[in-house]
């Protein structure tokens, strides 16, 4: 299977900026993935999904999406292909209402208005916003306009998403309503999410974890792997999942739970049955 | 604060706010020209006909048009002023020096009055029955035959629509910046004049660079999104002229060849 991403040897630094943003990353993804990419503010992984979709030119280094070179003449069928989520529900918002938001892409790709119309009602549905089809952006809450914006991003029918920190500005109920978007969509099948996070929890979900600092890739595996690692991930500026604190709490209070890093509900049922076997 | 500026729309579903708003701007423009045209009082029974029906066919109170009225009674009375007491007659009701009342006057300046409360009842309509966005959408569509100049109609269309949706964003910020200056002693409502312009000083600085940061965070959602230029471009929202349009177009011509006839009667 060709890889929908692969990026080799990419080096980038900022102007004015003496460090590298960064530094010889290369990586490959696998359609249908929902890959996490974690690090601390300034580690070079917003750089990265930046460069994706060619809204950076890395300085060296290439970036092949579903097997093409990303060069000035590929970029906007590129960007076609690559929706991103950005961090600010507000400054992401083009259109004047909702629906107006989620055609502005295929607006611009010229897509016909009679494809657009059932377009923009099928992504509407799919985020659950049909409702609010004609709302003006002021009257929508933080989670509500990041629904808009997946909308918007699902309207173009593209192979990746990147959510470029979609949830840090959110209040938690905003931020639960977009992770469950995500679990959804990630049922689909037909989307490989890349989702670029300090929040571990969210990391937690992803099939696969990258950690990145200081603009280098420093490991990478499943969940269970790298929250193994608890004390890396401080070193790297990051916290420990939940249920992983609390399995090395009740570890040195000397309760025999599981050696290895369990998510919240693997950690419930290996609390009970625990319990039940004594 | 959000309602300040383009909060004169008055949310409804009538027959006038159904109208096609490029109808409504054309023949706001065309009413203005009308007036012009008017010299005698039947003329002004006629507009002022036509200003009655669109109000109440429009469903808003009277009084929300009397507020559109008030920022400029003072602008009226000074000019309906110098009509009455500089316009020289052979009537003269009453003189003082170089002041004096003529019964001319009198009769310009209760048309000038006459001009003032029709022009401003039909904009105050256009506003109250249109939203920003229709009426960008009309005026898109009206300045379009400038393409055929190079101008940038579609780019320009987008700018007003994006900078009509953040209006409100600007005036939270705004509200944001002047409560966090209050929080450190800064008094935007007491002082001199001098005084209270020093201190927007602090605000407008951070409300610029606050815009500029939305500014580049909503080029770069954009390009990512696909933009490039007008060039290309498919819409979403289009107007549709309704057989109503039709009709209201049709009546107004009507009406105003109907007052241009019996003005060159007279």
């Amino acid at each position: 299977m060709v890889p929908i991403i692969q990026v080799k040897d990419l080096t980038y630094t900022y102007q004015n900026s003496k460090v590298p943003a960064l530094q010889n990353v290369s990586l490959t993804i696998e359609p249908g993935q929902w890959i996490a990419i974690v690090g601390h503010n300034g580690s070079g992984k917003s750089t990265l999904a930046q460069m994706l979709n060619g809204l950076i030119a890395p300085q060296s280094g290439e970036v092949y999406i579903d097997g093409e070179l990303l060069t000035e003449e590929s970029v906007w069928a590129i960007r076609r292909k690559i929706g991103i989520v950005f961090q600010s529900p507000d400054n992401q918002f083009v259109g004047a209402t909702v629906a107006d938001d989620v055609a502005f892409g295929m607006e611009n790709n010229g897509v016909p208005r009679a494809e657009m119309i059932p377009r923009v009602q099928a992504a509407l549905a799919q985020v659950g916003m049909t409702a609010y089809a004609d709302h003006e952006p002021a009257r929508l809450s933080g989670g509500q306009k990041q629904r808009v914006a997946l909308a918007g991003v699902l309207a173009q029918r593209p192979q990746v998403i990147i959510l470029d920190e979609a949830t840090s500005m959110l209040d938690p109920q905003g931020r639960h309503d977009v992770v469950s978007l995500m679990t959804s969509l990630r049922k689909t099948g037909q989307f490989t999410i890349i989702s670029i996070t300090h929040d571990i929890d969210e990391a937690a979900l992803a099939d696969q974890v990258i950690l990145m600092d200081n603009g280098k890739v420093i490991t990478s595996g499943t969940p269970a792997e790298i929250f193994a690692q608890g004390e890396m991930l401080q070193q790297h500026g990051l916290t420990v999942p939940l249920s992983e604190k609390v399995r090395q709490g009740l570890l040195q209070a000397g309760v025999k739970v599981a050696d290895h890093y369990l998510d919240e509900e693997q950690l419930v049922k290996n609390l009970w049955t625990l319990h039940s076997n004594k | 604060m959000n309602k300040l500026i383009f909060g004169r729309y008055y949310p409804g579903n009538s027959f006038v706010h159904r109208l096609d708003p490029r109808l409504k701007l054309i023949l706001n423009i065309l009413f203005i020209v009308l007036i012009f045209f008017a010299q005698h009082w039947p003329s002004y029974v006629i507009l002022g006909a036509v200003v009655v029906v669109s109000v109440w066919a429009s469903g808003i109170y009277l009084s929300f048009f009397l507020r559109g009225l008030r920022p400029m009674l003072w602008l009226i009375l000074f000019t309906v002023g110098l009509q009455l007491f500089f316009t020289s007659g052979q009537h003269v009701y009453w003189q003082w020096g170089w002041l004096s009342l003529s019964r001319e006057g009198l009769i310009n300046a209760g048309y000038i009055a006459a001009r003032f409360l029709l022009i401003i009842f039909m904009s105050t309509l256009l506003t109250l029955t249109t939203q920003p966005l229709e009426i960008a959408d009309g005026l898109e569509y009206l300045i379009s035959p400038l393409r055929v100049i190079k101008f940038p109609v579609n780019e320009v269309a987008l700018m007003l629509s994006i900078a009509l949706r953040f209006v409100p964003k600007l005036m939270d910020e705004t509200t944001k910046i002047m409560n966090a200056q209050r929080a450190r002693g800064v008094d935007f409502n007491n002082g001199s004049l001098l005084k209270r312009a020093k201190a927007l000083l602090p605000l407008l600085i951070p409300l610029m660079m606050s815009s500029i940061d939305i500014a580049s965070d909503l080029t770069t959602a954009m390009i990512s999104r696909g933009y490039r230029d007008g060039e290309g471009r498919t819409r979403y929202r289009i107007l549709k002229w309704q057989m109503r349009d039709s009709w209201v177009l049709g009546a107004f011509v009507v009406i105003s060849t109907g007052m241009l006839v019996l003005e060159r009667m007279m």
